[in-house]
């Protein structure tokens, strides 16, 4: 079964015209049973699809929709189960006596899906008609086309290579069910479903057993998004992680009410996070399928940013589900702190310029750079590269390849010099990308996150520098947005430069433990900065915490004037506390008061399990004055 | 030639394998010796002098050597300095942003290899070529000697020039080199490396070729001179991974060419071998102790790929297409925690190998699976000198059933029925999955454990036909006296594919052609055999991955696109007629066979056939074995059986019989013909 799942990735990889699919693999083969339960994926497709699948095909077969085996079945509703619009699931159901057996699925992200700005996704939709067609179990033909298929094609953009990709989903998916079929026919119908169900049950097993080496016990943890200018900052994720008897349960009470911007995910997203983090910390090596998930209690409440109703845009599910990777991940590390790492990049960093080349062709150029992963206790995180919970997805062109095809020319393209976290093992660094624009007729779109709250750290880790966007005119940086990280059709020109910078990881154990000589290394290689070296000093003192139930919100904190003053912090600002064990937990400086002493008051849920070591302000990598 | 004797040796992990051929009789000599690790010269020197071989006598050295693999994979190479576009200093380290280490997904302590050249030594100049091969900014030469100070200081060997856009034009990297190789002996381009589009995949090629050309050298050189030295004055060539054979020269300008260099010599010796016994169409099957091979030959040629990913480095270069799973005889048997049973990619290796060696392995291994089943006999030897202890053997797969509450021969019929499994699905990645029907093949095993499973795997590929070759764990070292010379050029294109493109094509190519028989014609290589193959990657207007097809010497835009639109078909199952097809590279291969041994079988021997029992369908069986020298012409023999060899056993299942053909080959045919995996296709 694995094996005709990996062989459909690579057919579908070599045979694609979307750059999304061919670089960026940015889609999902899996085999689904009649009953919508997931019974095989190859072992690469991205994490967040897997879950998503599922669901798009239990809602088929829920729907009591009549399937036959000239119809195809797309799907990409968020709130039934799917991602964002562009995530196109083609459900092809293998039919044995007139009824489906299996259902072959590809899950495959569209270049565009219409709506309002190029590639659909941007950080200013209001609401989900603004990011392009809901698809919800839409018939198309297996041969030819209909209706339904016109209307698709006929509001969006690219819809040649749409068309093309789609032409290629349908073979691949025609040469599964022949494999399919083989199968079944080498062993029988029922003697392959029989297995099917002992692959299931083995599966339970492993990850209980995984469970079962946890202690007993309740664990809670709160991670932020950004927010929008519209959704307000920040926006909570909250995860109560409850272990027992070889069982989690992960309740999302807590999480922050759906808003008018792109920064929510269906009902599908919390449980895939669950997934992702419980397996990955705890048994990295076993198989996916339903089984795995037979050991988890996902509670996710309608209504949140993490189960949204129509019509909140969707687009940004992927910064909603790294939020909630990393709430999990929190709770985690209050449990087993020396099996977590520093968090990893926290969002998508989708990047659009689109417009016309001087020729007059249209394009859309798309990228979304990787960031540094965290450090751990095996050692320092990875620079730029695909995260553990990110698949693998090549997340930037080739500059060749981009000056033939684009009117773009690639500047810069290099690591990100102190935006590792600083710790005992370093967060990994995130990249640099300088893009410059060569026509007069093209368009910035941003949706990314994590520019205000950057991927945090562990055990007294620091976090990564934030993701962040510029586009610099004649020497100087514009003005791009009312909010960073949130950008909507900007106009370029000849000669504007884009700036990417991806974030880097979060550090693992207290900067001022790590060895000196690789801090030297460090340095020698211009990783770390001369200026980056004072990350790794010992903090002069450590800040008095006192929990005080009068505070409005977990994440508001009041401080002592004399405390803010000695690190340089403002009314309003963002700053991290760091222990010696378990997550940085954030806080904004809601008010500060006239007392001597050192001191903040935060709220009893907020409150740190261990003494706090360090206090830091999370604003150095966003200077204030500069343009977001 | 007459009287003459050429070698040929692979160069393995635990053996060095020589074959000696010689041209007046046409007799072949099969020798070993220990392999070296450190100095793999010494072990081929002990070989040839293992085989009490009088060096002045020597026509031909031709060896497959893992060298540069093992730098590479070993992290022995050299200390390399980088000197790339400014702005680029990272491409190396950043690469496709992705892990490109398998099974790496959900591993939160995933750690990526550090890339070969330390940031510290990776310079920058401001410089650039545009995409249309202008010449937009030349490096100042101020700056270039500047950069040749700080290179000297940094303490590297090697340098590798890296350039953005340098495919279109060379001339910026070529003036580097130029000033850098008045300090540097060892100075190599990626132009020069792999002229093509695609920054990444030709700076991580030209640096991995930069971090082992000193290696390369100092092998090349040491045992070059112990040749010369001992009075052999042959010509000596080194397989490539593209199955062709490099001069000297060659090699030490591009060693990142040898890769695969010892697989190649197993894939020349199969289109030998098929040659020889009338049958075009192999899968090949080579199976070692830690891993096993696969590759498909059609029509007598092998296929060919583009790139390897080790450690996470895209390395680029044509090579032979195998297709390498991490399954062989020493691969470890274990259950995981939800009871399922898994055959590797966990392995004993050679030591302490599988708990049969005695070496005090106690792992069950697939080795041991064959011994519990009998396949394997107690008291066999191995190679000529591992002994195999049975009880051993019993114990380690014995713990392995009671866990799973089933008896040890069930036990071991499970691991080999996986171990089967597995190299049929790979088997299956090479042919369906490319739209070939493995069953239009024969199943061509070598490699110590190969010819054990061959039936089996075949039997699940519906498969009809395997043939074993003479000798088939020495089968190698036979491949590298089988193979042509073979130098190539290649040029990106990137225009639509009409007639004004055939044209130019063509003229290219008959450009590359004479440049490059004039190469060999300056290495003192006699041309008159020489013979030209154009390859073209391309695809159809939009999509970003190419196809390689073959083309005749001369075509029209419409013969080329029905080239590719045959293989388009053929790979994917359809066609996108109304589109462009898009020519991306042009590539010339020159090639120049020197001489070809034909395939003799070994003189037959008087052995004493004997009886094992072996474990059958759940039942005790006994069963006849042979000695493979004892084998006469005329025999038939029916499954099950076993032959026993000096360097393999095979297994001859129910309902396959044996004949030995007129070359040495053991030719077994299924009668089951259906096959039962693709029976519904």
């Amino acid at each position: 079964m694995a094996s005709i799942v990996r062989e459909m990735r690579r057919s579908i990889v070599r045979s694609s015209y979307s750059s999304i699919i061919y670089e960026g693999y940015d889609f999902s083969c899996v085999l689904v049973d009649a009953a919508g339960r997931l019974v095989a994926q190859s072992g690469e497709d991205h994490p967040f699809h897997i879950i998503p699948v599922a669901w798009s095909v239990k809602g088929l077969v829920e729907r009591g929709i009549e399937v036959d085996d000239s119809s195809v079945f797309l799907h990409n509703d968020p709130y039934t189960g799917g991602t964002h619009l562009n995530d196109v699931a083609a459900i092809w159901p293998v039919l044995e006596g007139g009824q489906p057996i299996l259902h072959v699925v590809v899950r495959s992200h569209w270049a565009d899906i219409g709506g309002m700005s190029p590639g659909s996704l941007s950080g200013g939709a209001r609401e989900i008609l603004q990011e392009g067609l809901r698809l919800n179990h839409i018939r198309v033909p297996r041969q030819g086309t209909s209706d339904a298929l016109r209307v698709i094609l006929d509001n969006i953009r690219a819809a040649g290579d749409a068309a093309s990709d789609l032409n290629a989903v349908f073979g691949i998916c025609r040469v599964a069910e022949r494999r399919v079929r083989a199968l079944f026919a080498k062993y029988g119908t029922s003697a392959v479903l029989h297995a099917i169900e002992d692959i299931f049950t083995a599966s339970e097993r492993r990850m209980r057993k995984a469970l079962e080496a946890l202690p007993d016990g309740e664990w809670t943890h709160r991670a932020y998004l950004d927010g929008t200018a519209a959704a307000g900052s920040p926006l909570p994720v909250q995860a109560q992680l409850t272990v027992a008897g070889g069982r989690a349960r992960v309740d999302f009470t807590g999480t922050a009410p759906q808003v008018a911007a792109p920064l929510n995910a269906g009902p599908a997203i919390g449980p895939t996070s669950v997934l992702t983090i419980l397996k990955s910390f705890l048994d990295p090596g076993g198989v996916i399928n339903d089984g795995t998930l037979r050991c988890f209690d996902v509670v996710v409440p309608p209504g949140t940013i993490l189960s949204a109703t129509p019509p909140a845009p969707c687009g940004g599910l992927n910064e909603v589900r790294f939020a909630a990777d990393a709430a999990v991940m929190g709770a985690l590390a209050k449990v087993a702190p020396d099996r977590l790492t520093g968090d990893v990049r926290g969002t998508s960093n989708h990047t659009y310029i689109g417009g016309r080349s001087p020729a007059g062709r249209p394009f859309i150029f798309y990228e979304y750079p990787s960031g540094g992963t965290g450090g751990s206790r095996v050692g320092d995180g990875n620079h730029a590269v695909r995260a553990f919970n990110e698949g693998e997805n090549v997340s930037i062109q080739s500059a060749e390849v981009v000056e033939v095809i684009y009117p773009l020319r690639i500047l810069q393209n290099e690591l990100r010099p102190d935006s590792g976290g600083a710790g005992t093992r370093r967060g990994g660094c995130g990249l640099i990308r300088r893009v410059l624009v060569e026509t007069d007729e093209a368009t910035l779109s941003v949706l990314s996150d994590r520019n205000l709250v950057p991927p945090g750290g562990v055990n007294g880790g620091v976090s990564g520098a934030p993701n962040r966007y510029e586009v610099w005119r004649e020497g100087a940086p514009l003005r791009i947005s009312d909010f960073p990280g949130k950008v909507t059709l900007f106009p370029l020109r000849r000669g504007d430069v884009v700036v990417m910078r991806s974030s880097g990881g979060g550090g693992f154990g207290d900067p001022a433990a790590r060895d000196p000589a690789l801090l030297s290394a460090d340095i020698a290689d211009g990783v770390v900065t001369e200026a980056g070296r004072a990350a790794y000093a010992p903090p002069a003192s450590a800040p008095v915490v006192i929990a005080r139930a009068e505070m409005p919100a977990p994440h508001l904190a009041r401080l002592t004037r004399d405390l803010a003053e000695a690190h340089g912090l403002q009314a309003g600002e963002i700053f991290e506390l760091l222990a010696g064990s378990g997550p940085a937990m954030r806080f904004w400086a809601a008010e500060l008061v006239d007392e001597p002493g050192q001191r903040l008051w935060v709220h009893p849920e907020a409150a740190l399990g261990d003494a706090p070591l360090r206090l830091r302000p999370l604003f150095q990598h966003v200077p204030r004055g500069t343009p977001a | 030639m007459a009287g003459a004797l050429l070698i040929g040796i692979d160069v393995g992990g635990t053996f060095t394998d020589l074959i000696a051929y010689r041209t007046d009789t046409g007799a072949v000599s099969a020798h070993k010796a220990l392999s070296d690790r450190r100095r793999p010269d010494e072990g081929v020197l002990a070989a040839i002098r293992a085989a009490g071989l009088d060096p002045a006598r020597i026509g031909l050295v031709v060896h497959g050597t893992t060298v540069a693999t093992n730098a590479l994979l070993e992290r022995r190479g050299s200390e390399v300095a980088m000197v790339t576009t400014e702005g680029f200093r990272d491409v190396i380290e950043l690469g496709r942003t992705t892990r490109l280490v398998p099974g790496t997904l959900y591993d939160p302590y995933f750690r990526k290899a550090p890339p070969l050249v330390p940031r510290h030594r990776r310079f920058t100049l401001a410089e650039r070529v545009s995409t249309a091969g202008e010449v937009a900014q030349a490096p100042d030469p101020a700056e270039i000697a500047r950069l040749a100070v700080a290179i000297a200081a940094s303490g590297a060997e090697a340098v590798a020039i890296c350039f953005l856009n340098s495919f279109r034009n060379d001339a910026n990297e070529e003036a580097v080199a130029r000033a850098l190789g008045g300090t540097l002996r060892y100075v190599t381009t990626s132009s020069r490396v792999q002229r093509e589009i695609r920054e990444y995949e030709r700076f991580s090629t030209t640096v991995a070729n930069a971090y082992v050309m000193p290696v390369m050298a100092a092998y090349v050189e040491r045992l070059l001179g112990a040749l010369r030295g001992g009075g052999c004055d042959a010509p000596f060539y080194t397989m490539a991974s593209n199955g062709g054979l490099m001069s000297t020269t060659t090699v030490a300008a591009h060693p990142v060419r040898t890769m695969l260099s010892g697989p190649a010599a197993g894939l020349a010796a199969a289109v030998r071998f098929g040659a020889e016994t009338g049958c075009p169409d192999l899968i090949t099957y080579d199976m070692g102790g830690t891993s096993s091979d696969v590759a498909l030959i059609s029509g007598g040629e092998w296929m060919l790929r583009r790139e390897v990913v080790i450690q996470g480095m895209v390395l680029r270069t044509p090579q032979i297409d195998i297709h390498t799973i991490g399954a062989g005889g020493g691969s470890i048997a274990e259950v995981d925690a939800g009871g399922a049973l898994l055959v590797g990619p966990e392995s004993a290796g050679s030591t302490p190998g599988p708990a049969c060696y005695g070496r005090g392995g106690t792992h069950a291994t697939v080795t041991d699976a064959n011994v519990v089943l009998g396949r394997l006999g107690e008291g066999q030897t191995l190679g000529g000198t591992l002994e195999i202890g049975a009880e051993a053997a019993r114990r380690a797969v014995g713990r392995l059933a009671e866990r799973l509450g089933t008896s040890g021969e069930a036990m071991a019929q499970g691991v080999v029925a996986l171990a089967v499994a597995k190299m049929a699905a790979a088997i299956y990645e090479i042919s369906v999955a490319r739209g070939r029907d493995p069953r239009d093949y024969a199943l061509v095993p070598f490699g110590g454990a190969g010819p054990l499973h061959a039936c089996e795997v075949a039997a699940e590929l519906g498969i009809p036909r395997v043939l074993v070759p003479p000798s088939p764990g020495t089968f190698s070292a036979f491949g590298a006296l089988c193979s042509p010379l073979i130098k190539d050029r290649a040029v990106t294109l990137l225009a639509a594919l009409d007639d004004t493109a055939a044209a130019r094509m063509q003229a290219l190519a008959a450009e590359f052609a004479a440049g490059l028989r004039e190469e060999f014609r300056a290495e003192g290589v006699d041309t008159a055999r020489f013979e030209t193959m154009l390859q073209l990657d391309a695809r159809y207007l939009g999509q970003a991955h190419e196809l390689t097809v073959t083309l005749p010497g001369e075509f029209t835009a419409a013969a080329a696109r029905a080239v590719f639109e045959g293989a388009f078909a053929r790979e994917y199952g359809r066609l996108d007629s109304g589109r462009d097809v898009e020519v991306v590279n042009l590539r010339v291969i020159g090639r120049i066979l020197i001489l070809a041994p034909a395939i003799a079988a070994p003189a037959a021997q008087a052995a004493p056939a004997g009886r094992r029992r072996i474990w059958l369908d759940g039942a005790w069986t006994e069963a006849p074995v042979h000695r493979r020298e004892a084998l006469v012409p005329g025999i038939h023999l029916h499954g099950p059986a076993i032959v026993e060899e000096m360097s393999a056993t095979l297994y001859l299942p129910p309902g396959w019989s044996l004949a030995l053909g007129a070359k040495g080959e053991l030719d077994l045919r299924h009668h089951d013909v259906a096959g039962r995996m693709l029976a519904a296709e």
